[in-house]
């Protein structure tokens, strides 16, 4: 018995050593590898990409990296935006990541989905999530599909955080954000983390805005309480389930109109582009020779979409 | 033995009967085959080959249909 | 978790399973089995309470038949009694519980699987003659495997009533065989004879079935990650917009929906024997480089095999051998000789497999039609033959011929890959479409090519990969064991070679963003 449990843990150790080289490999933008380190590297796949090159930021849960595709916004506006976001993600998990954000770029705004407040960090059903985001210490994981830019100097991350899905499921229910007067309670451990993240913003002088992304699971009830809260820290709140995007619950969401698909995330995508667009705040960089990986990185995405 | 070798090669005369081990497996019998080859067997032998006995392990060679058909005439 | 091909599963549960079991003590280790395809199956909600009315049935019916059979024997023992009358009496209390039996699995397949079909077709024909009503709407979400393992439950009790086994006494061991984990999902159909002693044995987990059974799964990935969810967007992508597509992208989405059928069904059968090879049983392989195949006939015993055999067993022979057409094959040999007589009868049995066959699948047209169309190959090839070997013989063509052999697999190939077009189509319409979009505008066009949600980087793996599979198809069709030899070299050469092999899969396997991954096809059946 002894024998083969040498043979076999001898293989996996040179495994483990030969994958962690090779992911070293398809790391992008080394560049910030020293500054953050390892496991910082890995874990937050925004450090992929250059200081100080992205202009917004939408950070949350799944919510926003299957509802916002940064590239549809570059292609149509020439904004540089990135989803960092962490499946069921929680607020302290936010403020991690934020600490990230302040400190490798330098947005000028940063929307954030706001379904995590509802979400209890110590709730036992989110192990599930913490063991995919062991992936992350797997960078080849992230990055393996860099080696198609083979010949590029510099490998870039076509996805800016958004995930693609073109899977096809309406909902069951349609109705949904039924009128409650209600208030859903936000715990105080999401409370004090929220102060903390308001804070951060704050100090960073980065615009800070709360928005709740089309979603079939979102309520009135929920509703009630960010407003409260957004109302108490002096917050803009954009609820997209209370305005129009002609959205095709049928056709434009994934999995029983909780997530959009590739199609809704256009949708999604045009209205938070035109609400930047709006504050008149961030630059086209379309034809910025500054900014080209964008294009390259366009050329990339674009072959995943069939339009 | 001699008999059923006859009625084989006039189904199927590309094969070695006295060799062959895998009529079914090799697939030199196919379905059709099968279906003459009962018949025939009935005729001559006349006997009565049951469905469950069909099984590759009971035709693939000729020795192995030859003992179904002892064993079938002894029933 | 809902395939085999999770890592969760596979890097996971699987190794914590196999460790557990090995710690328990081999009396007990079926238990673990056990236990296991049940948690799994409850993991898809209700399915399991069919699961386990189908194993007591079988259970207790084949019991049942076995006494039946006990007493006959006994009473037959008894020298003034009128044999015949007796065994003709326990004959029909025999096809009594046979009967019922099947009558009852089979309900369940039905209610689950066809009921949508029907009341739609019901509704539809009642519309036609102005009848004013309408039957209710009822779709049930069928259980995973519920196809799988009913045909598995009805072997049983089949060979039972025939003889060819004997009752097991042993409701573990019934229950094992009908709901082994790994083969829940898709199979492979097995008979009672082929894993129920090894399940219930139980064995130590040796080093050299561990590491066999992990490179066969590793092989079942390969194809997974390499080819079906890489293609899996290009294939969506031509099913679903071909109107606007040129002939020759549709004939390619045709090939590449077939290739990645078979990577996808073939790969989680490596999945499903490697497991099996981890604790010491031998589920049997379901295929055989299909397509090496000579013609589609014979294509059909080489693809999902067990599925195959269970309807020559059960379907094509009973009803090719049952007495009126016996006879029928018998007058009409006497007519049209050796090969149109027994045709002819053939071809009543062969039709009923094919449309059950279709049905199978599922309900819907396009199955039914996928069944014809093989029926019609089939029969239609059988029906040549004679010609063909006639001018063979006349021009002197060597059918033996390695060119000869080639071009019948290519031809045999066409026809399976327009079988698979009509399998994967969405209807009938789309069907009619598309076979007309591969006919009237047959041109080539590389842009076309490149918009199907593939790159040109993914359609050069695609080619390796294929001639990578073509090789090893092509080794195993020779005999040569490439295992063996692997298993041969020193450590590090295969170690070497695994390393490569692992990390081929992770740097050019199609995960991660831009991918996603498709369920398993045949789980849905």
């Amino acid at each position: 018995m002894k024998k083969p449990l040498v043979r076999i843990i001898l293989f996996f150790g040179i495994l483990f050593i030969l994958i962690e080289v090779t992911s070293f490999i398809f790391i992008p933008n080394k560049a910030n590898l020293f500054e953050f380190g390892y496991n910082k590297k890995t874990k937050y796949d925004l450090l992929s990409e250059p200081n100080n090159t992205i202009d917004a930021i939408f950070i949350g849960d799944s919510l926003i990296y299957n509802g916002i595709s940064p590239m549809y916004i570059w292609n149509n506006y020439g904004y540089t935006t990135y989803d960092c976001a962490i499946p069921a993600a929680t607020l302290d998990q936010i403020y991690d990541y934020s600490e990230v954000i302040v400190k490798s770029q330098s947005p000028k705004i940063v929307y954030m989905e706001i379904d995590p407040a509802f979400r209890d960090p110590r709730n036992i059903k989110l192990i599930k999530y913490k063991f995919d985001g062991l992936k992350k210490y797997v960078p080849l994981l992230t990055f393996h599909n860099n080696w198609k830019q083979i010949g590029n100097k510099e490998s870039v991350n076509p996805y800016k955080g958004y995930k693609y899905s073109s899977k096809v499921k309406g909902p069951i229910k349609h109705r949904y954000m039924k009128k409650t007067n209600r208030k859903k309670p936000i715990i105080d451990i999401n409370k004090k983390e929220f102060k903390k993240l308001v804070k951060l913003y704050k100090d960073n002088n980065i615009k800070f805005v709360l928005i709740e992304t089309p979603t079939i699971s979102y309520s009135t009830f929920k509703e009630n309480s960010i407003k409260d809260l957004a109302k108490e820290y002096d917050l803009e709140y954009i609820n997209l389930n209370t305005i129009d995007l002609k959205i095709d619950w049928e056709k434009e969401t994934k999995d029983l109109g909780v997530h959009m698909n590739y199609l809704g995330a256009r949708k999604v995508s045009t209205y938070m582009a035109e609400d930047i667009k709006k504050r008149d705040i961030l630059k086209d960089h379309r034809n910025d020779p500054k900014y080209k990986s964008w294009d390259v990185a366009y050329e990339l995405y674009k072959e995943k979409l069939f339009q | 033995m001699d008999k059923l070798i006859e009625i084989l090669e006039g189904l199927q005369p590309e094969v070695d009967y006295e060799k062959v081990d895998n009529l079914i497996d090799g697939r030199y019998l196919d379905s059709l085959t099968i279906l003459s080859l009962v018949s025939e067997i009935e005729d001559e032998f006349d006997v009565e080959i049951p469905t469950v006995e069909i099984i590759p392990e009971n035709f693939n060679s000729a020795k192995k249909i030859w003992s179904l058909i002892e064993k079938l005439q002894e029933d | 978790m809902s395939s085999y091909y999770s890592g969760i599963y596979l890097f996971v549960l699987l190794p914590l399973i196999a460790l557990i079991y090995n710690l328990i003590p081999k009396k007990r280790q079926w238990f673990l089995l056990l236990a296991n395809g049940f948690v799994y199956y409850l993991l898809g909600k209700l399915g399991i309470i069919y699961l386990i009315i189908s194993i007591l049935s079988v259970y207790f019916c084949a019991l049942f038949i076995k006494k039946i059979d006990d007493k006959k024997e006994l009473t037959l023992k008894n020298k003034d009694v009128d044999k015949k009358l007796i065994k003709k009496k326990s004959k029909t209390k025999k096809k009594l519980i046979l009967t019922l039996c099947i009558l009852l699995n089979l309900a369940f397949l039905i209610a689950f699987k066809y009921l949508g079909f029907f009341t739609t077709n019901i509704n539809a024909l009642l519309g036609l003659f102005n009848v004013d009503y309408q039957f209710e709407f009822v779709k049930l979400l069928a259980p995973i495997g519920i196809s799988f393992y009913t045909l598995s439950a009805l072997s049983y009790i089949i060979d039972v009533y025939n003889g060819k086994i004997e009752a097991e006494k042993s409701f573990v061991k019934v229950a094992l065989f009908l709901s082994f984990f790994p083969q829940i999902m898709e199979g492979p159909i097995t008979r009672f004879s082929d894993t129920a002693k090894e399940l219930y044995a139980g064995a130590k987990i040796c080093y050299h079935n561990l590491a066999f059974g992990y490179q066969r799964i590793l092989y079942g990935y390969f194809k997974k990650k390499m080819i079906v969810d890489r293609l899996n967007p290009m294939v969506t992508t031509v099913f679903n917009d071909y109107s606007n597509l040129n002939g020759f992208t549709i004939f390619l989405g045709a090939v590449f929906y077939t290739f990645m059928l078979y990577m996808d069904f073939s790969g989680t059968m490596d999945i499903v024997v490697g497991t099996g090879q981890i604790f010491g049983i031998n589920v049997p392989e379901n295929f055989r480089q299909p397509f090496f195949s000579k013609n589609v006939s014979e294509f059909w015993t080489r693809w999902h095999i067990t599925l195959g055999t269970w309807f020559k067993d059960y379907i094509y022979y009973p009803v090719s051998l049952s007495k009126p057409l016996k006879k029928l094959t018998k007058s009409l040999r006497k007519v049209l000789g050796n090969h149109y007589g027994p045709l002819v009868t053939g071809s009543v049995a062969l039709m009923a497999v094919w449309f059950l066959n279709g049905l199978w699948h599922g309900a819907g047209y396009t199955f039914l039609l996928f069944g014809l169309f093989h029926f019609i190959m089939i029969v239609g090839g059988n029906f040549l033959e004679p010609l063909i070997i006639f001018i063979c013989k006349k021009l002197h063509i060597n059918r033996q011929n390695i060119v000869y052999r080639i071009l019948q697999s290519v031809k045999m190939s066409l026809f399976v890959f327009y079988g698979e077009m009509i399998f994967r189509a969405n209807s009938v319409t789309d069907l009619v479409g598309m076979t007309k979009g591969i006919f009237t505008r047959f041109t080539f066009n590389g842009t076309e090519l490149l918009n199907l949600g593939i790159d040109i980087y993914d359609y050069i793996i695609i080619f390796i990969v294929f001639i990578f599979i073509f090789i090893m198809s092509l080794l195993k069709e020779k005999n040569i064991d490439v295992r063996e030899k692997l298993a041969n070299m020193k450590t590090w050469q295969r170690w070497l070679i695994l390393y490569i092999f692992i990390l081929i899969i992770l740097i050019f396997g199609a995960y991660g963003p831009g991918y996603e991954p498709l369920d398993p096809i045949y789980a849905d059946f």
